[in-house]
């Protein structure tokens, strides 16, 4: 069974717990998450702050190891980070000293893959993302926005299968956050990867994903799952139509169903 | 990262405006102490004026001024650069093993509290009164400023840099050439500006307690002597000697930390 599912499912949470040590004791960040992630698929992952949405991204990032349960990538459980799962922190973190070409070109030069190769994988990068002609600037030359591109530019550097987004629009303006938006369903519907991206804006999630994951207050769990059944490519005018309403209106629900609930 | 960071610097580089009004003012200074010695006769030996200065260290410089200078400015850079390499060392050595630092903390502090220059009368006995001891003093005083800012700028980096780093796999050798020590490169410059000013403040000091050549004994031998006029003209070139240093490290700093 699970054998014929890894290739299908690359990304697979088993009855996952992880729990923070604390001053205060053992904090229960996520109880019995269990979740798998489909070859292509692009899921969102909302809930209230502090819900434990990036505790799950870290995870299934390799950046933490559960406290129990597993997680399995292409079938086997994850040790670490690995370059097949590419990450984007809600802040750029860019190497302030380095240009973007080089912060692009950080994770080729780690690698050791030779300088001409990086500069001009990096350059194809930052194309991609929009910012030709912004190679030789500084991170603090450039603007919010700029600066996330130069991360996603950095993630997407080795080429890795699947994307971990931790709302990585969170800190910009709403006419940049949607311009993003678009420029993320470009790129994901171009190169066909797997993307998971948390997120607290339930606009943000419906209009992107496939699937709507609403985790719950803490322990965090799985409270709802919601099909985005709204077509293919997205347009920025069906975030108007009532389908669009409807599907917000029920993820929004599982939220408040919950927050009353506990 | 944000755009704050950029703007100390910026408030700190002058505007031409700025710098005419400084200069205007060190003129203004100068006339001042030209015309006040004029009118109240001081009596040379007490504060000659500044073109008296100005002409003793004209014709004193070939014959004197230089060769002690030069003898100063040595102790200073040996001293700078002896003492500031050895803290940068350990300085790495404890950022990376937080248990030694805790251990050897105690030590660290006492010698840091003891003014280095009270020791200058020991190191002329161990080493003589020739360069050595000075140097000794100088490594001393520049060993601590080095030390201390390359525990603080190697333990400093941004917990989100270090994740990202491990996010794409960064081994620990890796993280510390391509995160860590730029990182840290800010805070080893403000030490280096603190030891440079320091070091000639020490070689100075050390050369009033036994020495035979340089600047600070010139001070001494011209002060015993009541040739203030002499003294002055040491005192012009401790000046620049203090300066060009400082201004030689705060231009490699300006040169290298762009962001």
């Amino acid at each position: 069974m699970i054998d014929i599912a890894d290739d299908q499912y690359p990304l697979v949470a088993q009855d996952v717990h992880h729990s923070f040590e604390t001053t205060g004791g053992h904090i229960l960040a996520l109880a019995g998450i269990s979740l798998s992630i489909r070859n292509g698929e692009f899921v969102a992952v909302v809930g209230p702050s502090g819900c434990g949405k990036t505790t799950l991204l870290r995870l299934l990032a390799g950046l933490l190891r559960p406290t129990r349960g597993n997680i399995l990538f292409r079938g086997q459980p994850l040790n670490g980070p690995r370059p097949e799962i590419g990450f984007v922190f809600q802040q750029p973190t860019l190497l302030p000293w380095r240009s973007a070409l080089d912060n692009v070109g950080l994770p080729l030069e780690i690698r050791h893959v030779a300088r001409d190769e990086r500069h001009r994988r990096a350059q194809t990068l930052l194309d991609m993302v929009g910012l030709a002609g912004f190679e030789a600037r500084q991170p603090r030359e450039l603007s919010g926005g700029m600066q996330q591109r130069v991360a996603i530019a950095r993630a997407l550097a080795y080429d890795p299968a699947i994307m971990l987004m931790d709302e990585p629009f969170g800190a910009l303006d709403a006419l940049t956050r949607e311009q993003m938006n678009l420029e993320l369903l470009r790129l994901w519907r171009e190169h066909r990867r797997t993307v998971v991206l948390v997120t607290h804006s339930i606009s943000e999630a419906v209009f992107l994903a496939d699937r709507v994951l609403v985790l719950t207050h803490r322990p965090g769990h799985i409270a709802a799952e919601v099909v985005v059944s709204l077509p293919r490519p997205r347009t920025l005018g069906m975030m108007g139509t009532p389908e669009f309403a409807m599907i917000s209106h029920q993820v929004r629900r599982a939220i408040s169903v919950q927050e009353s609930g506990s | 990262m944000s755009t704050a960071g950029g703007e100390p610097a910026a408030r700190r580089r002058h505007t031409p405006n700025d710098t005419l009004t400084t200069l205007a003012l060190l003129v203004l200074f100068l006339a001042l102490w030209q015309g006040l010695t004029f009118v109240l006769a001081v009596p040379a030996w007490l504060l000659p004026p500044p073109s008296t200065i100005l002409a003793t260290l004209v014709t004193d410089f070939r014959v004197l001024l230089l060769r002690h200078t030069w003898v100063t400015v040595q102790e200073i850079l040996a001293g700078f650069f002896i003492g500031g390499g050895l803290g940068l060392a350990l300085g790495i050595l404890l950022a990376h093993i937080p248990r030694l630092e805790r251990i050897l903390s105690p030590f660290v502090v006492a010698v840091q509290t003891t003014p280095k220059i009270a020791l200058a009368p020991l190191f002329v006995v161990w080493f003589g009164f020739g360069l050595t001891s000075k140097v000794v003093i100088v490594a001393m005083i520049s060993f601590f400023p080095l030390m201390v800012n390359a525990v603080a700028g190697f333990t400093a980096l941004d917990p989100a840099i270090e994740e990202m780093m491990r996010s794409l796999n960064a081994t620990r050798q890796q993280v510390f050439l391509l995160a860590r020590l730029p990182g840290a490169l800010p805070a080893l410059f403000a030490g280096a500006r603190i030891a440079i000013v320091q070091s000639v403040v020490g070689a100075v000091a050390a050369e009033f307690v036994g020495a035979k050549e340089g600047l600070g004994y010139l001070v001494v031998y011209t002060g015993s002597l009541l040739q203030t006029e002499r003294l002055f003209a040491v005192l012009v070139l401790l000046l620049l000697v203090g300066l060009v240093l400082y201004w030689a490290v705060v231009a490699l700093e300006r040169h290298i930390i762009t962001w």
